[in-house]
């Protein structure tokens, strides 16, 4: 199976949540700046790597890990994605595609457009990676869901 | 067996008429008749350019002609297609975009098209537009 985490622009959210899936990341309550930091693709992606779904890693399940940003237009992902599926005979239970962009909080938000649109690293950078940190519950709620539903 | 899929990013139908022209759905060699066009296009609809696929059919090389559309955001969907194909380690297929642009013909026509009970009205005037680039249609 493969999962794909999408959210706004691929670099925040969705890397989080591949992650915390990955098991790079500690649970919500030990979560620090310099692990989100450490984090490959963290706060690392431009306008130019939005739609390309690039792998992040393998879970303990096999199954692979990918994040791509589709600029607020998750329909549009989705919509090529199923209907590129059916066309070419890809089973639904060969990939899952999962929106991370409804755990992304003001301050993420805020922080993102500074730190990737204007290249703001300072205070950018400080200001998602804070975000990050207030909606890390959200994200690994919805990541846990996700890995629920593969046991099932 | 291969896929052309065929894309544009304008919000107007253009790949869909490419893939129909390819697949043999519209004529090759001369201008679609009002009947023709109408049919395809009420298969694909006009202008919602959400990026779902449709498949217009196969042409006699046994290559089907896919087709997907969206407003803004082309690089994007090139990427997308590229990189789920790639990750899924499909090959066998073509990518085609569709470069035409949208004028204030086709922009009318589609605005009229949708409004209840002026299909008729607007049909035509995306048609003539559909009849000024078919020649470069027809080339891809």
């Amino acid at each position: 199976m493969k999962i794909i985490y999408h959210c706004f622009g691929g670099t925040h959210s969705s890397v989080t949540a591949a992650a915390y899936h990955l098991g790079m990341l500690p649970s919500e309550c030990t979560l620090k700046e310099e692990d989100l930091l450490a984090i490959p693709f963290f706060d690392t992606r431009d306008n130019h790597d939005h739609g390309n779904i690039t792998l992040m890693g393998i879970d303990g399940k096999d199954n692979e890990i990918y994040i791509v940003g589709q600029r607020g237009c998750p329909q549009l992902l989705e919509n090529i994605i199923h209907g590129l599926a059916q066309e070419f005979d890809i089973s639904p239970q060969h990939y899952k595609l999962v929106n991370v962009l409804d755990k992304v909080n003001f301050s993420m938000r805020l922080g993102g457009f500074m730190s990737r649109r204007f290249k703001w690293i300072y205070p950018g950078r400080p200001l998602v990676t804070r975000g990050t940190i207030r909606a890390f519950t959200n994200i690994i709620n919805l990541v846990r869901r996700v890995k629920a539903g593969e046991r099932r | 067996m291969k896929r052309i899929i065929f894309f544009n990013d304008t919000g107007f139908p253009y790949a869909a008429l490419a893939a129909a022209i390819r697949s043999g759905t519209l004529p090759a060699h001369r201008p679609p008749k009002p009947g023709e066009l109408e049919q395809v296009l009420a298969c694909t609809g006009l202008g919602r350019g959400d990026a779902s696929v449709y498949n217009l059919g196969q042409n006699e090389q046994d290559e089907i002609c896919l087709a997907l559309w969206s407003r803004g955001n082309g690089d994007m969907v090139r990427r997308i297609i590229m990189s789920f194909l790639a990750i899924m380690h499909i090959d066998n297929y073509e990518l085609v975009h569709i470069k035409c642009r949208k004028n204030l013909l086709a922009t009318v026509g589609v605005f009229i098209a949708g409004i209840p009970g002026l299909l008729n009205v607007g049909l035509p005037l995306v048609r003539r537009h559909v009849v000024n680039i078919y020649r470069e249609l027809n080339q891809k």
